[in-house]
């Protein structure tokens, strides 16, 4: 299994903490990520939220991508919204500060985005921007006539550009083939089943609910990514006692966001989203996922933004220590496996 | 004579004809580069250039590129020289330069222009001929998206209902600058009462003239202009000998001239008509032209001193020095930045 951190939300969220102060926090916490050995981290994006939510996640996939070396990056554009290309270019410039780390996960526009941009949150409308997205990162020049794209158009006052039936986006990315995922509720599931890539369930959905989003999306061989709420201490007391408030405070942004659903207490809310507890409490937890889902990547928040850095920074490295070599070194011995 | 700033520019990350390097290779430098000029207090700003669906890989994604520059750097602002806003959804860019503007700590400089060539439009399904309508009402819809509240905003190119771009910028004024190159956009710009930049391609006199302009324009529109800035693009190389930085700078200014900004029909003739390769004789004589205009700040620190002071005698308030040229040996490069940085700056 592989691990990331994040998505990385960077809102507002207290009032002590500017938001400038908080963006510098994240960048260094996927530093500290990097060091101990996750594989990836990963920038939220949501619009039009009250609690100021990054609002775009090519800005700070390009930051991350400057500050760390190795790791991947994984952005989550909000499709649906404009021309697929402004995309397809921003994820090019951010795959080439990284030298060919990035990762997609597209995004499905929830009802106050498509609201405000006059976007659709349509299954058909993310699978055209997927196809327009390909074309983009692609090697050869292409036009794309749609119901939702005409490129290019073609306009007899645009006498330089007669006869030019094809565009070329530039630059390409520097990776190959762009890994793309899809994130979101029932319309992301349907867009992986049909487009063939893999489906990434958000933190806030419950596992029952997951088996039914992630039936007929998982392909042989390939990646089952899970986004959790995750936070870990030497003890589950001590995790709980760190971290709750702050989850808490989140998934209650996360409401007024219209992303998330109100009516739960946070009991009910661990039971089937939020991984809290030591070493041993969370290993179980993820291996319910891994049984239950064949989920085999695992984005995990750890990063709360109200939480003092420097309690992040040690949940780091105590899940990169504890957790990912659980995960990742089959055949690890268990006189090793104790020590830490 | 007003005290002249000068940032550095302008970052285009081509892979040329002339100079093909791998793009990340290109990307690496800009933010090694970044961080370099970073160092240099009297450096004010580093400014980004855009194009789309060019040959050569030209920087489409100006604000995505300034999240990393951002990431890289502490002190300096962060400018655009310019982003096409014409070609743009105007919320997209009010939404990415407030992320830009709160991860930077304040330091971004949103400069936009119109955009002009036929196929950028093409690409985004945009027809040209909306670029002045959708820079006016782009305006519109940015300033009220940095703003407290709703957006709201209808009008014939950008429709956006009641709702709250978040996050904000971080300063309560992000300055918005307006690239002018001629008669038209300088007034377009003094209405908005915004700064400008003007082009690489003007003389001292034509500067004097366009600034001029703004200020007429502005005061009889009765738009305060008193805290923008006068911005000039102007081609520059500092090394320790005239001798030198001649030998370093000049053949690269003159492809660039010819070849980069030449075929794009960017330079114009005697008549203010723009040349491009169908006119290959005239074109040369263009850039030639432009040559002996910025052979002015191309030269030993002393010089380059003397070059920027006379920019500063047209009433310009802001020099973006244009050192980014194409294969140019990347130590002479960071000298030329350093002597900039050390001995002419601190010297106009």
């Amino acid at each position: 299994m592989r691990f990331g951190l994040g998505p990385l939300t960077m809102e507002v969220a207290a009032e002590s903490k500017k938001q400038v102060d908080v963006m510098e926090e994240a960048l260094e916490q996927a530093v500290t990520a990097e060091w101990w050995g996750f594989d990836s981290v990963w920038a939220g994006e949501r619009h039009f939220t009250p609690d100021h939510f990054n609002s775009s996640s090519s800005v700070i996939g390009a930051a991350l991508a400057q500050r760390t070396e190795f790791m991947r990056v994984g952005v989550m554009p909000v499709l649906g919204l404009v021309n697929a290309m402004y995309v397809a270019e921003e994820v090019a410039c951010i795959d080439n500060i990284g030298n060919g780390r990035t990762i997609v996960a597209a995004q499905i526009p929830t009802e106050n985005e498509a609201f405000g941009w006059g976007g659709s949150s349509s299954v058909d409308r993310a699978l055209d921007d997927i196809e327009v997205l390909r074309k983009s990162w692609g090697p050869n020049p292409f036009s794309h006539h749609s119901e939702f794209h005409t490129i290019p158009m073609e306009n007899p006052v645009h006498t330089q550009a007669l006869g030019l039936d094809k565009i070329s986006v530039q630059p390409k990315p520097a990776q190959l083939e762009m890994p793309l995922w899809v994130s979101g509720g029932d319309a992301a599931a349907e867009v992986a089943r049909i487009a063939k890539i893999p489906y990434f369930a958000p933190a806030h959905l419950a596992l029952p609910d997951l088996v039914d989003l992630y039936e007929g999306t998982q392909q042989e061989g390939g990646i089952v990514p899970l986004a959790r709420e995750v936070f870990i201490a030497p003890t589950t007391e001590r995790a709980y006692e760190l971290a709750s408030d702050a989850i808490a405070g989140l998934y209650q942004r996360l409401v007024r966001a219209g992303i998330a659903e109100g009516s739960l207490s946070f009991d009910e809310l661990v039971r089937d989203r939020f991984i809290i507890g030591d070493a041993d409490t969370c290993i179980e937890q993820l291996y319910r996922y891994e049984r239950e889902l064949g989920v085999n990547y695992v984005v995990a928040r750890i990063a709360y933004h109200e939480m003092h850095h420097g309690e992040t920074a040690k949940a780091i490295q105590l899940f990169g220590q504890a957790i990912v070599p659980e995960f990742r070194m089959f055949g690890l011995p268990d006189e090793i496996r104790k020590v830490v | 004579m007003a005290d002249l700033e000068v940032g550095v520019g302008i970052w285009s990350l081509q892979s040329t004809k002339a100079g093909p390097r791998h793009f990340s290779y290109l990307y690496k430098e800009l933010m090694e580069d970044a961080a370099f000029c970073d160092q240099f207090p009297t450096i004010k700003t580093i400014w980004q250039t855009e194009h789309h669906f060019w040959y050569d890989g030209y920087c489409p994604s100006l604000l995505t590129v300034a999240g990393g520059i951002a990431a890289a750097t502490k002190r300096i602002r962060i400018g655009q020289a310019a982003l096409l806003f014409s070609q743009h959804e105007a919320l997209r860019v009010a939404q990415q330069a407030a992320v830009v503007d709160q991860l930077s700590g304040g330091r971004l400089d949103l400069g936009l222009a119109l955009g002009y060539r036929d196929n950028e439009f093409d690409g985004f399904n945009i027809d040209r001929r909306s670029r002045r309508r959708r820079f006016e009402e782009g305006i519109q819809v940015v300033k009220s998206a940095f703003g407290q509240g709703g957006v709201d905003f209808q009008g014939r190119e950008f429709s956006v209902p009641d709702v709250e771009v978040t996050p904000k910028p971080y300063q309560a004024d992000v300055p918005i600058w307006v690239a002018a190159v001629g008669a038209d956009p300088i007034k377009r710009a003094a209405k908005l009462g915004a700064s400008i930049i003007l082009s690489d391609a003007l003389t001292l006199e034509q500067m004097r003239h366009h600034i001029d302009l703004y200020y007429t324009s502005a005061e009889e529109l009765g738009v305060d202009v008193s805290k923008a800035k006068i911005g000039v693009l102007r081609r520059g190389w500092v090394a320790e000998t005239d001798d030198e930085a001649y030998r370093e700078a000049l053949p690269s200014l003159r492809f660039l001239l010819r070849e980069q900004l030449g075929g794009w029909r960017y330079l114009v003739d005697e008549q203010g008509e723009p040349v491009g390769f169908d006119r290959p004789k005239e074109l040369d004589a263009a850039a030639h032209r432009l040559v002996s205009v910025h052979e002015r700040t191309i030269g030993r620190p002393e010089k380059v001193v003397r070059g920027l002071r006379e920019i500063a005698a047209t009433g310009a308030t802001h020099v973006i020095f244009g050192t980014r040229f194409d294969s140019l040996p990347r130590q002479k490069y960071l000298r030329s930045l350093e002597l900039l940085a050390t001995e002419v700056i601190p010297n106009i």
